[in-house]
């Protein structure tokens, strides 16, 4: 079923702000029990970013330390948040790279995720930082600090973030009917996918580089020289497991956007995603189990950080994995949703894990971080944020919904 | 010698007694054996260190903080850390011979985790071995994780935020004086010189008195070495040192990952696109 | 997959967490840890010479415990006893040493054998199984210190058995194969019994076990005073002995010299006048020094060195800075003592050149009995000033009123206490060059004052030299410290006022280590 699209071509600026005001309007119920909750949340998120910029990041706004410089902001959203964006990449590989046309149907609600999720995230890094007014000098040569894997992460986000803008234009000048425009922004298409994945693959191994230099202050089980590849093989199935939980939420909520033949063809869809999910977490289950015996670690096992280690590698990676290997051979839907959901939670407690769990795990528990009401809620505010900006894009430009008749034809 | 060069001579001696400040007799480049550079560092003997906290006084005047409460023992009951207000700290330690009193500050590596983890080179490592903070800074905070030494404070209670560390009295340097808290210590617990030679001085003072010290220089090559070196006569252990920081300097743990940086970026498109063609043709 | 198949995976992975879960959790609750609660320490029966290569942990003994425990039934219920009624300290009674095998069940029927009689009767008892006795522990070394029977024990026993020497020492008779007295030649039980366990002669633990607590225990028997037959009473640290009974210790009897000139007919030095008498009275036995025989050091210790003697020359064995048994080596531990530690501190090197002579003399001249260094009312006022006002730094801190003859008489004073140092503090410069060092001290002129050598400000180029400010309070303070005198405070020498104003300290105090 066909959405509101721009029915003729917009001529001049004057139409354009008419059409544009006629998107701005609502679609759909407004008092829904995800609004009534997010709402508030946004808006009081919005007063406590103002509160924190005035304030500095010291208590009550967060309980950072001296001990404990990095908090949620960063192991939440930045860092888990990046790895389960994770799946813009990996999906462009397999539909752009490969060929496959399986995931199409997926592909730009994927790639629009990720899209917002590095925006936003990015977002939460410019609040995290101290000196956030200082925030462009990486970028503007004040001054380069080439040194520093931080600077190679921040220069990747941003290019990321405009090669995913490149991926996902195509369906904004569907959506504006700017025909000439969409040809040209498809031809780049590949191109953009490449140069994402290039970047992907950096940037997810660095953000576990960012810790190498934290050697001691990071529990011997988890720290290893090889954090930047653990890093990047585990993003390639947090970002798959966000996918189905996402699509599965989708699915639902924007249904009648989706026709009959894209609905069947979800289930091969969802059996493919826990396939490459299998696959990447005995990889990296492996790699994990390799890098314990390397470093010979079997005294530390039996002790509460050990027990803690077990959790996260065998009920939150083997057990999973094990679930997603009998779901796709059963093609049991609900074992692969579930699977998804225990592998998500295994990545936020790895990221987290390196942040401040078993980062400086030696510290007492009264010294330890946890985060502030404030902290939390202008956390959820964001992800709230990104999944109203999500839900408007979907609602108007052809994400799930078909594309124009003028643009699938070419 | 003429009248003037007489007067000048003496009102140069005059002045310089009376001047109080203890000048730096015109090295502000130390040369080594082959005429380059060499850094400067400073000598902490713990044997000296009689802990009555001249030196947390004069760090703290000489650089606006506020000044501490020296006036008693209280604060030896409990192990500090520097803070962002105090820049050096003097920690007791409860050992076989005796009371041990230790300064801590920053220390200066010689490659220092913290720079190469600036990503916009907020942290410097000066060549003359200084490690200074710059206002460029984004409040990232990532060279506090990175610091083997947890050196780097953050104000986190101020909205306009500095990293505040030692910096070697680096403003002082530039006008040929001593660090504030060598030129303030009594008994010459610490010494400032060109780092080889103060290596040289604290072997020669273990060689010399075999029997009172370790025979051990910490920060001769931990995590590279560092300019802040330090003589003990217990275990460096048993005073709040960490043994097990290694000799491999700290910025060295991500290279082998920026290494893989241009590998990734010129290997990754060319293998991609190939996949990509190979895979299209046979499709078509 | 198939469900079982699936089935099977988890469960094979749930076996092996548990595996290395409880492999890991055995190693906590082993017996290691329930032993934490062993009140004395035990002796490790090993026996290695029959055992040679151990298949399990040495047992770890805990004699006190048996002794308490069988109070009533006394030592013989595991001691043989000979025909005089001596018990014989071997362990087990039927101590069968054939074979390596036959040695283990001797312990093991005595051991678990007594052990299981006394269960079966109900009364408190040991263990039975092996791995409650061969428990695995780190580091067991003898925990018993050694006794070591000093002048003051010595004379005790001499009292207690009227000077019959034959009661304890004795030669060894190697044809009739027996022990045998010989007068004029008693000295220490290690000098012969010093073996390892098992070897011909009986190791000094076997030795002296079999004596002494025989012969205590006879004593209590016949009611008259006796030493301790338990282990504590002998192995424990050493009482620190009271100058009244150390005064009543009379001097032990042995032939030995008053006064005696060290030297050898091949030396080129002359002879060292040694006063053997007055050194006797320094020393907890005879053995401080006659660490192997009673013989005079060149006996085993020729100029050459010999195989006696390890190859220690004599030069080495009389003047070794680190050992406790050469001359040299002693006389730098008492330097070391606080009254002496001001100064020699850091007056490095022990033997300097032109101190030779001063034990090199060759003979006892009556100058060289103890001198006292004059005192100094009289002689030199201009020489050692009363009090010096150190204002040199006067810019930053109050001028310091130094004491200076107060300090030079305490030395004085001390120096002329000490029968070591008027032996060495022959001249009065000596004590000078205490804290005028690098520099000589002539009679009729003043050494030169600390600042014309420490400079006011820091050199970069000499980095051995403190600047004065330092110079001072290293001085003074690590003078103070050695010494052991009590802390001082910064205004004890900067007079009421504060220091450096700029720098307030409030009367802040310097702890002496």
């Amino acid at each position: 079923m066909n959405g509101k699209t721009a029915t003729e071509e917009i001529n001049s600026f004057k139409d354009f702000m008419i059409f544009i005001r006629s998107e701005l309007k609502p679609k759909g119920r407004i008092f829904t029990i995800f609004n009534v909750i997010s709402a508030p949340i946004i808006l009081l998120g919005a007063i406590l970013i103002v509160y924190r910029l005035a304030k500095g990041l010291g208590w009550p706004v967060t309980n950072l330390s001296q001990d404990f410089p990095w908090g949620i902001w960063i192991g939440f959203d930045v860092m888990t948040g990046v790895a389960f964006a994770g799946g813009a990449y990996v999906l462009t590989f397999v539909v752009y790279v490969l060929g496959a046309k399986k995931y199409h149907p997926i592909i730009r609600a994927t790639v629009l995720n990720g899209f917002l999720a590095y925006v936003f995230y990015t977002g939460a890094i410019f609040l995290d930082c101290g000196r956030w007014w200082n925030i462009v000098n990486p970028m503007i040569g004040n001054e380069f600090g080439v040194n520093s894997v931080l600077f190679l992460v921040a220069w990747h986000f941003l290019l990321y973030t405009l090669a995913e803008l490149v991926e996902f234009s195509p369906a904004i000048a569907e959506w504006l009917g700017w025909k000439k425009i969409r040809k040209i922004l498809a031809s780049l298409t590949l191109g953009a996918v490449i140069f994402g994945i290039t970047l992907s693959t950096l940037h997810q191994s660095g953000l576990g580089a960012l810790v190498m230099m934290a050697k001691w202050k990071i529990h011997p089980l988890w720290y290893t020289e090889f954090i930047p590849v653990l890093f990047f093989i585990s993003s390639i199935f947090a970002g798959l497991s966000m996918v189905i939980f996402e699509g599965t939420i989708s699915h639902r909520v924007f249904s009648q956007q989706i026709d009959e033949e894209h609905h069947r063809t979800y289930d091969d869809i969802l059996v493919g995603l826990g396939k490459i999910c299998a696959v990447a977490m005995v990889g990296y289950f492996f790699l994990k189990v390799l890098v314990f015996i390397h470093g010979k670690h079997w005294s530390l096992i039996n002790t509460p950080m050990g027990y803690w280690y077990l959790l996260e590698l065998i009920g939150l990676v083997l057990i999973p994995c094990l679930i997603f290997v009998q779901g796709v051979k059963d093609r049991n839907l609900l074992s692969i949703r579930v699977a998804a959901i225990l592998t998500m939670a295994g990545i936020i407690i790895n990221r987290l894990n390196y942040v401040f769990i078993a980062y400086k795990w030696y510290i007492p528990m009264s010294e330890r971080y946890f985060p502030t009401w404030i902290e939390i809620v202008i956390t959820l505010a964001i992800v709230f944020a990104e999944i109203w900006v999500f839900r408007w894009i979907v609602n108007r430009m052809p994400v799930l919904k078909e594309s124009p008749e003028w643009a699938r034809e070419e | 010698m003429d009248r003037r060069e007489f007067l000048k001579t003496i009102g140069i001696g005059i002045g310089g007694v009376a001047c109080g400040d203890i000048l730096i007799p015109s090295i502000v480049n130390a040369q080594n054996a082959f005429g380059g550079n060499e850094f400067f560092g400073v000598l902490v003997d713990t044997t000296r260190c009689i802990g009555c906290m001249r030196c947390e006084m004069a760090c703290a005047e000489a650089h606006n903080l506020p000044l501490p409460d020296i006036s008693n023992d209280s604060v030896f009951e409990k192990k500090r850390n520097t803070t962002e207000t105090r820049w050096t700290v003097v920690n007791r330690y409860e050992t076989e011979k005796g009371k041990i009193f230790v300064k801590q500050q920053c220390m200066h590596c010689n490659q220092p985790a913290c720079v190469a983890a600036c990503l916009v080179k907020a942290m410097k490592k000066r060549k003359e071995a200084h490690v200074t903070w710059d206002t460029n800074c984004i409040g990232c905070r990532l060279c506090m994780v990175s610091c083997p030494f947890d050196m780097p404070k953050f104000e986190y209670n101020s909205p306009l935020p500095k990293i505040q560390k030692c910096n070697l009295c680096w403003d002082r340097f530039q006008e040929g004086k001593l660090p504030a808290c060598v030129e303030a210590c009594p008994v010459e617990a610490l010494k400032f010189g060109a780092r080889r030679d103060l290596l040289d001085e604290a072997n020669s003072r273990i060689f010399q008195n075999p029997h009172n010290y370790v025979h051990h220089v910490y920060g001769g090559h931990e995590v590279g070495g560092t300019s802040y070196i330090y003589l003990s006569a217990v275990p460096f252990e048993q005073i709040g040192f960490r043994g097990d920081l290694g000799t491999t300097p700290y910025p060295e743990f991500t290279t082998g990952f920026l290494h893989a940086v241009p590998f990734v970026d010129v290997l990754w498109p060319l293998i991609l696109l190939g996949i990509n063609r190979a895979i299209r043709r046979e499709e078509d | 997959m198939n469900r079982k198949l699936f089935t099977f995976i988890v469960l094979i992975g749930i076996c092996t967490y548990c595996f290395f879960l409880f492999r890991e959790t055995g190693k906590i609750w082993s017996a290691e840890y329930k032993a934490g609660n062993a009140v004395a320490r035990p002796i490790f029966i090993s026996d290695t010479d029959m055992f040679k290569e151990l298949e399990r942990p040495p047992v770890g003994f805990y004699h006190d415990k048996h002794t308490v425990a069988l109070e009533k039934e006394g030592c013989g219920v595991c001691h043989l006893q000979d025909e005089k009624g001596r018990f014989i300290f071997k362990y087990p009674k039927l101590r069968d040493e054939k074979t390596r095998q036959s040695l283990m069940n001797s312990y093991h029927d005595n051991c678990i054998g007594c052990h299981r009689e006394r269960a079966k009767a109900g009364k408190k008892s040991g263990a039975v199984t092996c791995g409650e006795c061969h428990v695995v522990k780190k580091g067991y070394e003898e925990w018993l210190r050694p006794v070591e029977l000093d002048h003051y024990l010595h004379y005790q026993h001499e009292k207690a058995l009227d000077k019959k020497c034959e009661l304890c020492h004795h030669l060894y008779n190697e044809e009739e194969k027996k022990p045998i007295y010989k007068k004029g030649t008693e000295s220490s039980c290690r000098d012969c019994h010093r073996g390892k366990e098992g070897g011909k002669t009986a190791s000094f633990r076997k030795a002296a076990h079999a004596d002494c607590i025989n012969c205590h225990m006879e004593h209590n028997r016949e009611g008259k005073t006796a030493g301790p037959s338990n282990c504590k009473g002998c192995h424990v640290e050493m009482k620190q002995r009271t100058i009244s009974e150390m005064l009543a210790v009379p001097r032990p009897e042995r032939g030995q010299p008053d006064k005696v000139i060290i030297s050898s007919e091949d030396a080129r030095m002359k002879g060292v006048p040694f006063d053997h008498r007055s050194h006797e009275s320094y020393t907890r036995s005879c053995r401080t020094c006659h660490h192997k025989t009673l013989n005079n050091c060149k006996t085993c210790h020729p100029l050459k060195g010999s195989a006696k003697g390890n190859k220690v020359a004599l030069a080495d064995a009389y003047h070794r800075a680190s050992s406790g048994r050469s001359c040299v080596g002693c006389h730098e531990s008492k330097k070391s003592e606080p009254n002496c530690a001001g100064c020699h501190h850091s007056i490095k090197g022990a033997l300097t050149n032109g101190y030779c002579l001063v034990c090199h003399s060759g003979s006892f001249r009556e100058d060289q009995a103890v001198r006292r260094l004059e005192t100094l009312n009289a002689s030199l006022p201009e020489m050692a000033p009363e009090v010096i006002d150190i204002g040199v730094l006067k810019k930053k801190y109050m001028p310091v009123r130094f004491p200076h003859l107060a300090h030079v008489r305490k030395l004085f004073e001390i120096s002329n206490r000490n029968r070591l140092a008027n032996y060495f503090h022959a001249d009065k410069a000596a004590i000078c060059a205490g804290c005028h060092h690098y520099t000589p001290i002539e009679h009729k002129s003043p050494p030169p004052f600390c600042r014309d050598c420490h400079n006011v400000s820091f050199d970069l180029q000499d980095l051995k030299k403190p600047r004065l400010v330092a110079a001072y309070h290293l001085q003074c303070i690590n003078c103070h410290k050695r010494m052991k005198l009590k802390p001082l405070k910064c205004t004890d020498c900067h007079a009421e006022k504060l220091m450096d104003k700029s720098l307030s300290h409030k009367n802040r105090s310097i702890k002496v280590r």
